[in-house]
């Protein structure tokens, strides 16, 4: 059922875009300049500010986006990233509260070639190709799109798609776009793009590597990186080092290791071999971030790897990419046990692979990072036109991403602790890894680490200050030091979303060649007491799933506490990050729902508790 | 003979019995088409493909046998329910269509760039489309309602409120509860607002309450608040010059919407609306 259902909306978005040449704001790269940032008059606070943005979003450029329906761009992408009501799909959509940057990240692998195809006034006026592409018959629409996968899926590219020239041209208008739109101090946009190497296992379906790939300023090579030139990272951190060294710093952020079959944080490289110090090294030089939520689910952990982990149990997604295949997962595929793997490996070669911050971004292929619960349009085109077909969507069991549309979350943010709204600030932020991520929520989350932090100092008016001052931000290395490591963290809600249920810190330590996690409640909302166990009792539920309505009269706006590890053991490898949890609030299908009167979704779960969660603090053993 | 051949009444017989027949012709042609389903080899090629794009891999010929039978079935079922109407009354078909009909119409229409003096003309005419958002500078202070009831931690700000009215103080964030972001905020949009408080009564509140005196309480996404807004930037025009690029791109905008209504005000005229609702019972 679910293809000629596929083809159907293809064929009407073929026919969209051909009647709409080459989509909207084409006209506008003419006038796009590349401002200089006038740093000077920028206010710097440097206690750093709360950014939220995201580092992953798709437009039109992206081949399957393109085929999905798409019909926005980048400049589409940063308007409504910026608050500006855009229209997607006959619908005027907009956000609540506007992000403070953002990457557009579309695939490098026929980047803009779908649309130069199609353009009757573009390069392949005139030719076969765009007479099929641009054709309303199923045929030509089947064979499109069924060439296209087929091209993917081998990674061997059509060389009639695959032009430099094309893929030159829709590079510029992606940098020229972001520098339009960058307003230093009000609004940062980042140049990139998503390298998007999934090799196929056995049964030919493929494992994700994808990375995004976020440059610093506009001085970047002539064209992106791609699958084709190389699926094996390490041919892509040599990329990434020739960028550095002629033009802007640049990084990348492997996403969705949840769907890797256990490829993304193997203890062998991708060619075969054992990790060596200098694998570690380069790894983290060129990755220091990698995403822990985004629209295709979490990649913190999986229930039956944290079996005590009571909120591991949250937006999974389990299904190999565009196949019916389960994933893999008991190694090499989540963050958390990662971190373990990575010490467990830093004990042998000296270097931790896998020492990695955390960011969240949307991936969503519709150019809107929508990421509100409650104000979520869909996030694929035409696969899941919410204004539309919201009933189908509800019933779906399947789709041609794998899991069915109603898995997908409304999810995720990257949150920056950052002087100042600009690139350079953004990007060092991001590089130093103060940085966390979200399932959408603008939370505001802090996490600093010392040796002599008073149980106190957390209320006094310049605790950040202080904080700073004796010990670190999430992010960085815990230097060498006497007595038990000491925390402080803060999260404050955000303004438009649900109350705070409780501030965890998740330790995962190695000793030996084994690694344990432990979870410790730090700091939560109301007088609960935990239990004879330490298990402190849930926050309550205040959803009505009918009316999909909760009230906020049970957790806290602010939550601020201070931790000691009493487990502390200084020979022993520690990562800590820390985890804020809300209170339940409905879910975007169940918002769906009761705004067309229907009953929620049983595929997935009415209420979510959505999160946040820090990049870490580390500890390393002195020898 | 001649004369019972002119008959009016064995005429309207005649050619009413001639008419019959050739009325019965059309419809049993017409019904012996509907009971015909055309299996041919663009249809076969077609399922072939569609299973190719699927798979990756040609059918065998039991699939395809399969594939053909299906649609077989398909095309009774469809045929059959169009019969019984099933499609009259379905939402969502109609919808589909409608919207069908709304992408193949709208937007087809190439609006021709305008000339300067056009655009000069279209921004006089819409101004408000070119006014950038009014700002205010304010401090508040701010009533927790983390450790007390949502109704205490309002009674508390009105007690603050009654006391504040009497002094000049501008700015008293001490009379409150620790407000973990800022105290006092400079040139706040509406949009900063609800980013930074929430999209809740706040916002309404310092656009539209009395400027140099303590307002509240008021909710925002945290709590509480009263408010000292000191100076509210009102809506101020983007200069033709600076703002052409947006007026270019408001201009097609709304050219478009102009031609699509035309469209369907030609369209409308085709029909004859009732609205019988309106009648009284």
């Amino acid at each position: 059922m679910k293809r000629p259902l596929l083809q159907f909306f293809v064929l009407l978005s073929v026919f969209f875009l051909s009647c709409n040449g080459n989509g909207s704001g084409k006209n506008e790269t003419d006038t796009a300049s590349t401002k200089k940032e006038n740093v000077t008059d920028i206010a710097v606070n440097p206690l750093k500010n709360c950014y939220f943005g995201d580092l992953h979003l798709h437009t039109a450029f992206s081949a399957d986006a393109n085929f999905f329906g798409a019909t926005l761009f980048p400049e589409d992408a940063y308007k409504f990233a910026m608050g500006e009501e855009v229209e997607y799909l006959g619908q005027k959509v907009k956000r609540v509260a506007p992000l403070d940057f953002l990457a557009v990240t579309d695939h490098s692998e026929y980047l803009g070639a779908i649309v130069a195809v199609r353009d009757p006034k573009g390069p392949y006026a005139g030719t076969e190709l765009n007479r099929q592409y641009t054709s309303t018959d199923q045929k030509d629409v089947a064979k499109s799109f069924g060439d296209f996968i087929k091209d993917m899926s081998a990674n061997k590219p059509n060389p009639e798609l695959n032009k430099p020239e094309v893929l030159r041209s829709a590079w510029q208008r992606v940098i020229d776009a972001a520098n339009m739109y960058n307003k230093p101090g009000k609004f940062t946009a980042l140049v990139g793009y998503e390298w998007t190497s999934a090799p196929n296992n056995e049964n030919n379906h493929s494992q994700n590597l994808h990375r995004c790939v976020i440059f610093k300023g506009d001085k970047v090579p002539d064209l992106p990186f791609t699958s084709f030139d190389s699926q094996d990272p390490e041919m892509l951190w040599t990329y990434l080092e020739n960028a550095r060294k002629t033009g802007s710093d640049v990084l990348a952020v492997p996403h969705n290791a949840n769907v890797s079959n256990g490829l993304m944080f193997d203890t062998k490289t991708l060619s075969g071999k054992p990790l060596t110090r200098e694998y570690a090294e380069r790894r983290m030089t060129n990755e220091p971030l990698t995403e822990m939520m985004q629209g295709k689910g979490q990649s913190e952990t999986h229930p039956t790897i944290s079996t005590n982990d009571e909120f591991a149990n949250y937006e999974l997604w389990e299904i190999l990419l565009s196949s019916n295949e389960r994933a893999k997962f008991k190694t090499g595929s989540y963050v958390r046990q990662a971190y373990g793997t990575g010490q467990e490996l830093q004990e042998k070669l000296g270097a931790n692979p896998f020492k990695y911050g955390l960011e969240g971004g949307t991936d969503y292929h519709s150019a809107l990072s929508s990421s509100e619960e409650n104000n979520y349009p869909g996030s694929h085109g035409t696969q899941d036109n919410l204004a539309v077909d919201y009933a189908k969507v509800l019933a779906a069991g399947e789709s041609v991403g794998g899991e069915p549309p109603t898995k997908l979350s409304a999810a995720g943010l990257t949150g920056v602790w950052a002087e100042s709204n600009t690139r350079d600030a953004i990007f060092d932020a991001l590089k130093r890894k103060e940085c966390f991520a979200t399932s959408g929520p603008r939370i505001k989350v802090r996490m600093f680490a010392g040796w002599n932090y008073g149980a106190q100092l957390f209320k006094q008016d310049d605790w950040v200050k202080q904080a700073y001052a004796g010990g670190v931000p999430m992010g960085a290395d815990l230097p060498a030091g006497t007595g038990k490591p000491r925390f402080i963290v803060q999260a404050l809600k955000d303004p438009n979303s649900g109350n705070l249920d409780r501030i965890q810190i998740i330790k995962v330590t190695t000793k030996n060649g084994k690694s344990t996690e432990k979870i410790y409640d730090v700091v939560w909302s109301g007088d609960r007491k935990p239990d004879s166990k330490g298990k402190l009792p849930a926050v309550g539920n205040t959803v009505d799933v009918k009316s999909a309505t909760y009230t906020n009269n049970i957790g806290s706006a602010e939550l601020i506490g201070y931790w000691e590890d009493a487990d502390f053991d200084p020979q022993s490898y520690a990562t800590y990050y820390a985890r804020v949890i809300e209170i339940p609030t409905p879910r975007w299908s169940t918002y769906l729902a009761a705004k067309h009167n229907l009953p929620p979704s049983k595929i997935v779960p009415t209420t979510i508790q959505e999160r946040a969660w820090t990049s870490p603090i580390w500890y390393t053993p002195s020898k | 003979m001649k004369r019972f051949l002119s008959e009016p009444l064995l005429q309207f017989l005649i050619l009413g019995g001639m008419l019959y027949v050739f009325v019965s012709f059309i419809h049993h042609q017409k019904e012996k088409q509907a009971k015909e389903i055309v299996v041919d080899g663009e249809r076969v090629a077609l399922l072939v493909s569609n299973y190719k794009t699927q798979t990756g891999i040609l059918p065998s010929r039991d699939e395809l046998n399969v594939m053909i039978d299906n649609y077989i079935k398909e095309e009774i079922f469809f045929r059959e329910a169009k019969k019984m109407g099933l499609d009259k009354d379905d939402e969502i078909i109609r919808r589909r269509l409608s919207q069908k009909f709304d992408f193949v119409k709208s937007d087809l229409k190439q609006i021709d760039p305008p000339t300067d003096q056009q655009l000069r003309d279209f921004y006089k005419m819409h101004l408000s489309l070119f006014e950038t958002e009014g700002s205010v500078n304010f401090s508040h202070i701010f009533f927790s309602t983390d450790h007390s009831t949502d109704k205490d931690a309002r009674e508390r700000a009105v007690l603050v409120l009654q006391k504040l009215v009497r002094t000049s103080l501008q700015r008293a964030p001490g009379e409150g509860d620790h407000f973990a972001l800022q105290n006092d905020y400079t040139d706040q949009t509406a949009l900063d607002i609800r980013a930074n408080f929430g999209d809740k009564p706040i916002v309404d509140s310092l656009f539209k309450s009395k400027v140099n005196t303590w307002v509240g309480p008021v909710q925002s996404g945290y709590g509480w608040h009263l408010l000292y807004i000191s100076k509210r930037n009102s809506n101020s025009k983007m200069s033709y010059d600076v703002g052409k690029d947006l007026i270019k791109e408001k201009y097609v905008e709304i050219a478009r919407e102009n031609e699509n209504k035309k469209e369907f005000d030609v369209l409308s005229k085709n029909y004859i609306v009732r609205r019988t609702y309106l009648n009284k019972q």
